[in-house]
């Protein structure tokens, strides 16, 4: 009888703890059942894509007034280590793109991942190839783990490439397969 | 000198303790929150020395919105630790100590084994135990000063998690150890505050102040005879982290990493001097759990203690 007390007694403790304390065991997602479901979003997400002939500004250099947008080749993927990729289309002005006109900048690109909410970087560039004017494919894309992380764009004297002319910031949320973009940005 | 007396039975166990592979870890060390445990003398003895063997596997990440997800069975980051800790008294009531850890770390097929953060500690006896009491705990106040040693991920600029095996910051932490004995029962309780030091990395170009943190360690154990079974609870939180870049003065601050080490030990006095004990961790049980990596670990740790 004693036993059965003590053992019902550390139940509800640890229902409460567990309960209070929000438990990950209790409350979480896996990542395999992500992955079904990041496939069919991928899908759809196609398919709404080819019905749209404006390109949202995803991205916005403030100071120089220019605008990028991004769309996702190939994912990251935690668990098949793979590298994610994307395709960048850059033009001027501070809007939505309406004419399907983009235009390369006069500077060198920087691009690279961070972490904001753990403070810390991938510890390595992403790679630029400009494909033609004003449009780029960026690869090695590889969020080292998942959270919320931030895409930085610099743009670069190409006299000194130590002196930032401008900066733009793209926020997603990665899920280990997905790169959920945009999300809000943390506090920068 | 130092002195070895055991039996045939210590023996074995002890060279099972030191070379049988099990696994620990307290999280990866790029971003999981925790305490440096301290290797206190909290009982009549003159010298502790003690070693452990343990592996950690990750299990999964929270986000800053507390939302976790347990990795996927091929995504597999261990750490295998091996730390060896040795403390002494300096005087009735002063001891010094210091403990290092060597880590295996493995991220999918990349492996790398270096040293991590060497900690040293300090104690004083602020409430002795003199005379019996029947509420009045034995108490330590304690300061470490944790070394950076081990590589942070501030300093891979490969993308390479496995290189990581550290904080990377030097960090002061102080807290007050309280402990009752209570015929079989012993309890304890831990709040400790620590602050991590600016640090500057030319690796990755960034100067980062992981700044203060706090935690409370909560535990219970019954004993038997020689066997000693045992609790505890261990909220942790690291708040903001404020990052700079140098070259572009960009700047970021974190957000604040919380989690809840829960362990269950299983201790077995060999003779007056010799213990081993087996300890499960698990960071996944309680929360809140934010912004950090949640892992599970099991260590096996041998104590030799030297009596007054």
């Amino acid at each position: 009888m004693k036993n059965r007390i003590n053992f019902l007694f550390l139940l509800v403790v640890f229902l409460t703890f567990s309960h209070c304390g929000q438990s990950p065991f209790l409350h979480h997602k896996n990542a395999d059942e992500l992955q079904n479901a990041s496939s069919q979003k991928e899908t759809k997400r196609t398919e709404e894509s080819s019905f749209s002939g404006i390109e949202s500004c995803d991205f916005h250099f403030e100071k120089s007034k220019k605008c990028g947008s991004i769309t996702w080749e190939t994912q990251p993927n935690l668990k098949k280590k793979t590298d994610g990729s994307f395709f960048l289309h850059t033009w001027e002005g501070d809007s939505e793109n309406k004419n399907g006109i983009f235009n390369s900048f006069p500077y060198s690109y920087r691009l690279y991942l961070f972490m904001g909410s753990m403070g810390h970087g991938t510890g390595k560039d992403i790679v630029l190839n400009e494909l033609k004017e004003g449009e780029y494919r960026a690869s090695s894309v590889y969020p080292i783990m998942r959270g919320d992380w931030q895409i930085y764009f610099e743009l670069l004297n190409p006299k000194n490439p130590d002196e930032i002319v401008d900066t733009a910031l793209y926020c997603c949320d990665y899920n280990g397969l997905e790169m959920k973009c945009p999300s809000p940005c943390p506090s920068l | 000198m130092i002195q070895f007396n055991f039996d045939k039975n210590s023996i074995f166990i002890a060279l099972c303790a030191l070379f049988f592979s099990i696994d620990k870890g307290v999280g990866a060390p790029c971003c999981s929150g925790g305490s440096a445990a301290p290797h206190l003398l909290s009982s009549d003895d003159q010298k502790l020395f003690q070693i452990s063997q343990s592996q950690s596997k990750v299990i999964g990440d929270t986000n800053q919105a507390g939302e976790s997800i347990f990795r996927s069975s091929q995504e597999n980051e261990t750490l295998r630790t091996t730390q060896i800790s040795y403390t002494t008294l300096v005087n009735d009531r002063t001891q010094i100590g210091a403990s290092i850890p060597l880590v295996l770390h493995t991220v999918n097929a990349l492996k790398n084994f270096q040293s991590g953060d060497l900690l040293l500690t300090s104690a004083y006896e602020v409430l002795p135990e003199w005379s019996y009491s029947e509420w009045k705990p034995k108490g330590l106040m304690y300061l470490n000063l944790t070394l950076p040693t081990g590589k942070s991920i501030h300093e891979v600029n490969n993308g390479d998690l496995s290189q990581t095996s550290g904080n990377g910051f030097y960090k002061l932490s102080t807290g007050l150890f309280l402990q009752k004995i209570k015929d079989t029962y012993d309890f304890s309780i831990t709040p400790e505050v620590q602050y991590s030091f600016q640090r500057t990395f030319s690796e990755t170009r960034s100067t980062v102040n992981a700044g203060p943190g706090a935690s409370l360690s909560l535990s219970a154990a019954k004993s038997f005879h020689d066997v000693r079974i045992g609790i505890s609870f261990q909220p942790t939180i690291q708040f903001k982290t404020k990052t700079r870049f140098l070259e572009n003065q960009i700047t970021s601050t974190s957000g604040e990493k919380t989690n809840v080490n829960t362990s269950l030990d299983l201790g077995y006095t060999l003779n007056d001097e010799n213990a081993l004990s087996l300890s499960y961790l698990d960071q996944t049980l309680f929360g809140p759990a934010k912004n950090t990596t949640l892992s599970r670990s099991l260590t096996l740790q041998f104590s030799k203690k030297w009596l007054r």
